[in-house]
């Protein structure tokens, strides 16, 4: 579960990203944030994993509803543990190999090492990466990177994805292959997406939450 | 332990620079504080041999001698002590007046007060001691050298001082390079630490390795400044054995033990080498302390 309740945050330099939002997303719940550049869709999803705090309101996260904006250290570490992200440029890792890169979301976790190796290869499998375990992120294409970052943010049980632009650097049948990965997801993970993409938020039929210069425009599904 | 071998491959002029700037260091102190133990050695042997001769009165019964005798000794602080009876004084007499039997014959034992001569373990006891027997009623004169001892402890202690400072200034220089260095491997690794912070990872996980490649690196330095420092004992062995000829044994207590610095014994050498190695340990601690602290919550 992720709420916001009445949630401003403003930068440094006195820019305000996102004003009064509030919103719920229930666990398991599918979600798309649409708008503008700008409109403040990664400014939600940063705060969600503790990168903003916000200057008035309060963000909860997780079954237990910690509040993100209050919490920082190990604490904050723990909650991130609990959330998968998903970039427009992928941000794995180049010096290590795709069994690797999904790894290093188990070891953060302190997963008893038996269990690496299922793991890996199961979350791997979900994305159709599983007899490639030890190539590189340069033999890949930018859709399989994107595999591995979706991947990597399934690894260990986290419950909440959030993907900010996943589709922003992929021609439009790695686009669609990409959306299959996450809907297939859909009711078992909750999921918030981050997109400029129209064609894939209007035919997938989820719930769209519209921003416009740091305000909720709609919320509809 | 693997994770920390490949991050030293992955920046080998940066873990280079840590490496060499580490050995010359570690040879550096090995080799100024050998030399200090051994000039701080050679110094305690020169200041243990100034002696305090307390005269007593010429008529002092024997057993009140042997009762501050055995007070002295009591105390601890004695390293050797000899009693001077009338006879052996007028023996000393006979020998020194060289056979002239005019002043031989005007003279007899009963006017020669009887003596202790006293070394002590460290020069630092002597002027307590000196009071110590000035109380005594039945002491005449007390004669030491209170001069040369003052000057020798201030020498002592200058070379302490000055090794002290020349070490500090060693390891501030020492912590000031390596904090740089692992900061410049931070800069190249801040992409994977963002990333490592994403994934829910806690401070310590992030700067264990970085923990990890500075020990592996001192610690293989500090073999290296060891072994080239063991070799240069070696080298140098004849040449010294030659130049120091004169002295025979030369040892410096420290914290309640002793060790034998001349000639080289290996238990002082390891000493000296583990306690290098642990004030290396404890400089590149620091310094990964120091780059790393944006991580430690």
């Amino acid at each position: 579960m992720v709420s916001f309740h009445d949630v401003t945050i403003a930068f440094g330099n006195g820019v305000i990203a996102l004003s009064n939002a509030s919103f719920e997303v229930p666990q398991n719940d599918f979600v798309f944030l649409v708008g503008q550049s700008g409109a403040g869709k990664s400014t939600i999803l940063n705060s969600i994993m503790g990168l903003h705090r916000p200057k008035t309101g309060t963000i909860e996260v997780g079954k237990s509803g910690t509040k993100v904006g209050r919490i920082k250290g190990k604490k904050l570490a723990l909650l991130r543990q609990d959330i998968g992200f998903v970039f427009q440029d992928f941000k794995i890792l180049p010096h290590k190999n795709i069994f690797e890169n999904v790894l290093v979301a188990l070891t953060v976790k302190n997963i008893s090492p038996n269990l690496y190796k299922p793991e890996v290869m199961s979350v791997l499998k979900s994305v159709g990466l599983q007899d490639r375990l030890y190539e590189f992120p340069i033999q890949l294409s930018a859709g399989e990177r994107q595999r591995v970052a979706i991947a990597r943010a399934l690894a260990g049980g986290r419950q909440i994805i959030l993907a900010d632009e996943p589709t922003g650097n992929l021609d439009p049948k790695t686009t669609w292959e990409i959306m299959k990965i996450f809907t297939s997801l859909a009711g078992q993970r909750t999921i918030i997406i981050a997109t400029h993409n129209n064609d894939v938020v209007t035919s997938l039929k989820k719930r769209i939450i519209t921003l416009e210069h740091g305000k909720i425009k709609s919320d509809s599904t | 332990m693997h994770e920390s071998l490949i991050n030293i491959r992955r920046a080998p002029y940066q873990s280079l620079s840590m490496l060499l700037i580490q050995v010359f260091v570690s040879f550096l102190v090995l080799a100024v504080a050998s030399g200090t133990i051994f000039i701080l050695a050679l110094l305690n042997s020169v200041e243990s041999e100034p002696k305090i001769i307390v005269y007593f009165k010429p008529l002092t019964a024997e057993a009140t001698i042997f009762k501050v005798r055995e007070y002295l000794v009591s105390s601890a602080q004695i390293a050797d002590i000899t009693y001077v009876d009338k006879m052996a004084a007028y023996a000393l007499y006979k020998e020194q007046a060289n056979g002239s039997q005019p002043l031989i014959d005007d003279t007899s034992p009963d006017i020669f007060p009887p003596s202790l001569e006293i070394k002590a373990k460290n020069a630092t006891y002597l002027e307590n001691i000196a009071t110590y027997l000035q109380k005594q009623p039945d002491v005449d004169e007390v004669q030491y050298q209170k001069n040369t001892v003052t000057k020798l402890l201030s020498i002592t202690n200058a070379i302490r001082w000055s090794i002290i400072a020349f070490v500090g200034y060693l390891a501030l220089m020492t912590i000031v390079t390596l904090t740089t260095m692992t900061n410049f491997k931070i800069a190249l690794r801040k992409e994977e630490i963002e990333i490592y912070e994403l994934l829910g990872a806690t401070s310590g996980y992030i700067t264990k390795p970085f923990y990890t490649e500075s020990y592996i690196l001192t610690t293989v330095s500090g073999l290296i400044g060891s072994g080239l420092f063991v070799g240069g004992l070696f080298y140098l062995q004849p040449s010294l054995t030659t130049y120091l000829q004169g002295i025979t044994k030369l040892s410096y207590t420290i914290y309640g033990q002793t060790l034998i610095v001349w000639p080289y014994h290996y238990l002082t050498v390891g000493v000296i080498c583990g306690a290098t190695l642990l004030l290396m340990l404890m400089i590149s601690g620091v310094s990964t302390k120091l780059a790393t602290r944006k991580y430690l919550v």
